[in-house]
């Protein structure tokens, strides 16, 4: 324990403090093995034999000893910290360090100036700081001293200043609204470093280079080289594009509906709405002309080709009864069903003869006959 | 223009197509749909007729062969029965509202923002 005080005494104050604690703490250790082994305390002891009393004391002894040992080695590893760190290794001039000293030097001796022209502007009497203005200017730059060293501006610049220091006084609320106007920037700072940077924005450069002639194309005489008009065509036509230069064109000609009745007229042009007076037929107008009779008399049709009875004229009447109850159709579609069997018909003319669809005597002429329509 | 069309015409097309083919279809069940609505629309009415032909007991036996052989030599596709009705603008094959060829999703999320003229959202 004694070479620890000495080494305590040796060391700068904060490490003898964590040694020291270190110390107690070996210590309470310590008073706990004691209390956790009563036959080892001295009460119990007693009453024991004399070879256990010595086996204690050996023991104690042991615990001693590693006890010792332990601090020692404690003891080793702070003193070689202590000498690694003081130990001279190659290490980086810090060059800062050196550099900062003179700075700090003639910031003093600067504000020693300063303090001094204070105090000796107070110590006169009448006005302090023209008086401390004077002396800074006449101190500070000898040479312009002799023309401008009373000049007002001079003073008013020195008073200037002060005022500026005396500024800061404000509201609570202001700093607080300034506080908080910082807080908000250094906030709004790193959201924006997390997206693209921004593009630096197009500028143009200034024009000033740049000479301007006026250049008649019409004045002068032609060249005579594009007189032949015929020749000269148009490049490639866009057809998108000039349908949208037409939409626009039309777009920009002619105006929006000024009311709903407006909207309305035009939604009736454009066949939106019903026309008035209402009119079940209404867009009907080719049909309209078609007669209704041509709709469901069919078989003035079949007479030209037709044999007048066998199974092909009973087909087709049923057809022309079919088609005539057709109200989906145009009559030009009708015909066309009509026709389209004569000719099948036609071409099978032969064979229908030998099975005896149609009668011996009856040619259907299909070659002959020429379409009505 | 023409210029442009000469410059195809010399230089040889490849037997690839450099440029996916892109059409208005939603997808590839939709274009074959397509394909056989046209066809339908072609052979349709000779397809009609001939059937007429083929289904009555009036016409001689022979007359009705000769047309279900015609029947069977018309390509399958041209059959209205093949064509089958889908979204025009989802091409989902089921749930068709038929009137409005839309899908029941499609039709009411259209009638829901008032874009189906005469279609009205129930209210009572």
């Amino acid at each position: 324990m004694n070479i620890t005080q000495v080494i305590l005494r040796k060391l700068p104050s904060s490490q003898s403090t964590f040694l020291r604690i270190n110390l107690t703490c070996s210590k309470t250790i310590f008073c706990q093995k004691s209390t956790n082994n009563p036959p080892s305390s001295s009460s119990s002891s007693s009453s024991e034999s004399s070879s256990d009393s010595d086996e204690i004391a050996q023991k104690k002894k042991a615990s001693k000893e590693q006890m010792a040992e332990k601090l020692n080695n404690l003891l080793q590893q702070m003193v070689s910290d202590d000498y690694t760190k003081r130990l001279d290794l190659a290490k980086p001039s810090n060059k800062r360090i050196k550099s900062r000293k003179p700075e700090e030097k003639v910031e003093s001796e600067e504000k020693q100036v300063l303090n001094a022209v204070k105090d000796v502007a107070q110590s006169i009497e009448g006005d302090s700081k023209k008086i401390e203005s004077e002396l800074l200017t006449k101190l500070l730059n000898p040479l312009d001293s002799e023309r401008s060293a009373t000049t007002l501006s001079d003073i008013i610049k020195g008073m200037k200043i002060e005022r500026e220091v005396k500024q800061p006084e404000v509201n609570r609320a202001e700093q607080v609204r300034r506080v908080l106007q910082n807080i908000s920037t250094q906030t709004q700072v790193p959201q924006k470093d997390h997206r693209v940077a921004p593009r630096e924005k197009f500028r143009p450069r200034p024009v000033e280079d740049v000479v301007f002639e006026k250049i008649d194309l019409f004045g002068s005489e032609s060249l005579g080289i594009f007189n032949d008009n015929s020749k000269l065509e148009d490049g490639p036509q866009l057809k998108t594009w000039s349908e949208l230069a037409k939409k626009d064109l039309k777009l920009a000609v002619t105006h929006p509906p000024a009311n709903y009745f407006q909207e309305m007229i035009l939604w009736t042009e454009q066949g939106k709405i019903w026309k008035f007076p209402i009119n079940n037929e209404i867009g009907l107008d080719e049909e309209a002309k078609v007669y209704f009779a041509d709709h469901v008399f069919l078989e003035e049709h079949l007479e030209p080709w037709c044999p007048p009875k066998g199974p092909i004229r009973h087909f087709m009447e049923l057809v022309c009864t079919g088609l005539s109850k057709n109200p989906y159709i145009t009559v030009e579609t009708k015909k066309e069903h009509i026709y389209w069997y004569r000719d099948y018909f036609g071409d099978k003319e032969t064979l229908l003869r030998d099975v005896g669809a149609i009668p011996q005597d009856f040619s259907m002429g299909t070659s002959n006959v020429v379409d009505k329509e | 223009m023409n210029f442009v069309k000469n410059i195809f015409q010399i230089i040889p097309q490849p037997a690839y197509n450099l440029q996916q083919v892109r059409y208005k279809w939603a997808n590839h069940w939709m274009a074959r749909d397509v394909k056989r609505r046209k066809i339908v629309t072609e052979l349709a009415p000779t397809r009609l007729r001939i059937n007429s032909m083929r289904r009555n007991n009036i016409l001689p036996p022979e007359i009705r062969e000769i047309a279900d052989a015609e029947i069977k030599a018309m390509p399958n596709n041209s059959s209205p029965l093949q064509i089958h009705s889908r979204c025009v603008i989802t091409s989902r094959p089921r749930g068709v509202v038929f009137r409005w060829r839309l899908s029941r999703i499609v039709f009411r999320h259209l009638a829901d923002y008032n874009k189906l003229s005469g279609v009205q959202r129930a209210m009572w």
